[in-house]
């Protein structure tokens, strides 16, 4: 079943993109990067992942951004996506409440919590 | 009163008829016995009237002032009448001859039926014989008036008994609105002051008058001592309503009353400086009246309108009409009296200009928003590599390494961002204290570049460090400069372009050391430039955004320059480059002062 799912990450710090990609690879997703929301919004007209995976903070493109931009030009099936923040704010979660399919991972991010969440996805859980 | 006057005018009347009958049977008696003297001189024969002419005894007749004389008579030694003249309607009363003081004037009363007459009878000679007696009677005056004096005493009481009804009437006539007066009086002083109220209602205008002339003088020396009394308590209170505004006016927040009617009655002048209205303005005047803004009227409408059970201190925030840059927060508490939880004295408005706590406040959020994420993505880096080497499934060697080097640069970064904190928040608290010592320059500058400039050998950019060997030391807090200096370094590495150079030059000068860091990489825009010391400030340009920053470096690096009496400059053009220089005096400010 892992082979055939598709998982774009998005960060700006290119250790959590290499430790995450590898993660997911051992554990036979397909895994795209992207440094920037900007560069994920190419990445994801490419691949139609069914998951995303994204920082807040970033530079160029931020990932609230990206997200409202990729849920516009969301075709038949909605992506899931996991918002990696320390941000707690309120504003944040508002914004966020107006989305189903956006969901939150606390940093520091735990991969044993990251494969967990992304299990209960795959389940239909989430 | 009429009485009296009247008793005093008769008694009056009587004592002058009484001293009119008196003078006049004096001038009875000596007309009498001066006649009777003069009758008695002339011979009998001239007294007679004969043909030729009137006698004496006529001339009487035609004297005009004939007085009280009723009549005179001859008569012979017989008692004969020999001649008589009557000057008044009477009859001559028979005689009764005294012969026995043959020679002297006698006087006698004599009565008749009708009237009373003094009679004087003396003898008449004639060759040098008594030849016969003459009798001159006098009415005798009646008590009172004699018909001579009734003209005079009718002049006198005529304009008196004329006079007392029309004194009477005018007395009446000026005293009617005077009564009126006093009736008028009463019913003013009963309503007015029970303390004037006349004690008896008695019809006395005279003694009512003067009772409440009395009482009047009487409560005008007391409203005069209440009044003296009131004015000194007038005094005070100014002075303390002038001490309570003065206290207003010198509240650092605008204040407002406005009275249980919505209309203001007091506006310090702080007013102006907070809603840019002034006092003027708004005083006597309904919200409404003054402000343009609905969440204002709305807020100040409830607390004159709405049940006063409703009524609650309670605050809004909002931006005035015209001033977009500013918050102002409005606070109301319902004034009430003492201990009197229903009354409605009106309400306390308190303007205050929150700007710059609402400036503050989002800076501090935006600050710990940013200071979050830069603490939690190293630790993030951490936690992910620390939970990869744990799954120990990819567990060849270099991988290891790497996850582990990872870990202790993050490591690093971290202390250093948290030192940087620690280090600003003591300096702005006034808690640090510089540690200074003789640090010889040189070598200073030399292992500090030496640190950070390995930490960015991996980049390809190349490192300067233009320096003269001879520098001599000076006195410094070695570790708080090596964060000043690190920090403009770290800068210029992270704003870098690829293959830049980074430069530090250090020149000796008479009276200072100059630092300069020199970099060739993205420069700053002069928009930017006046903030880039200003504490948690970052750029809103991409190109900053895309390097990791908190806004720390360059502030805590001018707070360190400025603790030893230094300054810090910056030069910049976008795209070109940066020069920051730390200028150092070889001895501090303070001795600079001690030498001169």
């Amino acid at each position: 079943m892992s082979q055939s799912i598709h998982i774009l990450i998005v960060d700006d710090e290119p250790h959590v993109l290499h430790v995450i990609k590898q993660f997911l690879q051992r554990k036979q997703f397909i895994v795209t990067t992207a440094q920037n929301g900007k560069k994920a919004l190419d990445a994801y007209e490419a691949a139609k992942p069914d998951i995303i995976i994204t920082d807040v903070q970033m530079p160029v493109m931020t990932g609230q951004d990206f997200c409202e931009e990729v849920l516009k030009r969301q075709t038949k099936k909605m992506p899931k996506i996991f918002m990696m923040t320390s941000r707690t704010d309120k504003q944040l979660r508002d914004w966020a409440g107006l989305f189903p399919v956006i969901e939150f991972l606390e940093k520091p991010l735990s991969l044993r919590r990251l494969s967990i969440q992304i299990d209960k996805v795959l389940s239909g859980e989430l | 009163m009429i009485g009296a006057a009247l008793l005093v005018i008769f008694v009056i009347a009587g004592i002058v008829a009484m001293d009119s009958r008196d003078k006049r049977i004096e001038v009875i008696h000596k007309d009498g016995r001066s006649l009777s003297r003069l009758l008695s001189s002339i011979a009998l024969e001239k007294l007679v009237r004969n043909e030729s002419g009137a006698g004496v005894l006529q001339l009487l007749t035609h004297n005009e002032q004939v007085g009280d004389l009723a009549y005179a008579e001859l008569v012979d030694l017989s008692g004969t009448s020999l001649a008589s003249v009557i000057t008044k309607d009477i009859t001559i009363p028979a005689i009764q001859l005294n012969t026995t003081s043959t020679f002297g004037i006698n006087e006698r009363a004599v009565h008749q039926a009708q009237n009373e007459f003094i009679e004087y009878q003396m003898p008449i000679f004639s060759a040098n014989k008594l030849a016969g007696y003459g009798r001159l009677g006098y009415m005798e005056p009646n008590i009172g008036f004699n018909l001579t004096d009734v003209s005079y005493y009718g002049q006198v009481a005529l304009p008196v008994f004329l006079l007392v009804p029309i004194f009477y009437l005018l007395f009446r006539r000026e005293t009617k609105p005077l009564a009126a007066a006093v009736t008028e009086m009463q019913s003013f002083m009963k309503s007015q002051d029970s303390k004037l109220t006349l004690a008896n209602d008695s019809n006395d205008i005279i003694n009512n008058l003067q009772t409440f002339f009395v009482k009047v003088g009487q409560r005008m020396d007391e409203l005069t001592n209440e009044q003296a009394h009131s004015q000194e308590t007038t005094i005070l209170l100014n002075y303390q309503r002038n001490r309570i505004e003065s206290a207003l006016q010198s509240v650092p927040d605008a204040v407002l009353v406005m009275d249980e009617m919505g209309v203001i009655t007091f506006a310090n002048s702080r007013l102006k400086t907070i809603l840019g209205i002034s006092p003027d303005e708004v005083i006597g005047l309904k919200p409404h009246q003054w402000s343009v803004d609905p969440q204002v009227n709305s807020f100040l409408s409830k607390y004159y309108t709405n049940n006063k059970s409703l009524q609650r201190s309670d605050v809004i925030e909002f931006i005035p009409e015209g001033l977009s840059e500013k918050t102002i927060s409005m606070s109301a508490y319902p004034l009430r009296a003492l201990g009197k939880a229903e009354s409605n004295m009106g309400t306390l408005i308190i303007l205050r200009d929150r700007t710059q706590e609402v400036l503050s406040s989002k800076e501090q959020e935006e600050f710990i928003n940013h200071v979050s994420h830069e603490l939690k993505s190293p630790l993030n880096i951490i936690q992910l590599y620390a939970e990869t080497l744990l799954d120990d499934v990819d567990n060849d060697r270099s991988s290891r390494i790497d996850s582990l080097n990872t870990i202790v640069d993050e490591v690093e970064r971290l202390t250093l961002l948290i030192s940087n904190l620690l280090n600003i928040s003591k300096i702005d608290s006034g808690n640090i204290k510089l540690n200074k010592q003789h640090v010889k320059l040189g070598s200073f500058v030399e292992d500090t570049f030496e640190k950070v400039s390995r930490a960015g050998k991996s980049s390809s950019l190349k490192f300067h460090l233009n320096t003269d060997s001879t520098l001599g030391s000076i006195q410094l807090d070695k570790e708080l400069m090596r964060i000043a200096l690190s920090n403009l370094l770290t800068n210029a590495i992270k704003y870098s372009k690829p293959n830049g150079n980074v430069t530090l030059l250090v020149e000796e000068k008479s009276e200072q050391y100059i630092l300069t860091v020199i970099d060739d990489g993205v420069g700053i825009s002069a928009e930017d430039l006046p903030n880039v010391f200003k504490k948690f400030y970052r750029s809103e340009s991409d190109v900053i955004q895309q390097r990791s920053g908190h806004g720390l470096g360059l502030a805590l690096s001018k707070d360190i320059v400025e603790l030893h009496h230094g300054k810090i400059t910056v030069q910049s053009e976008v795209g070109e480059g940066s020069t920051f220089s730390i200028i150092l005096n070889k001895q501090s400010a303070f001795q600079n002062e001690v030498m001169k």
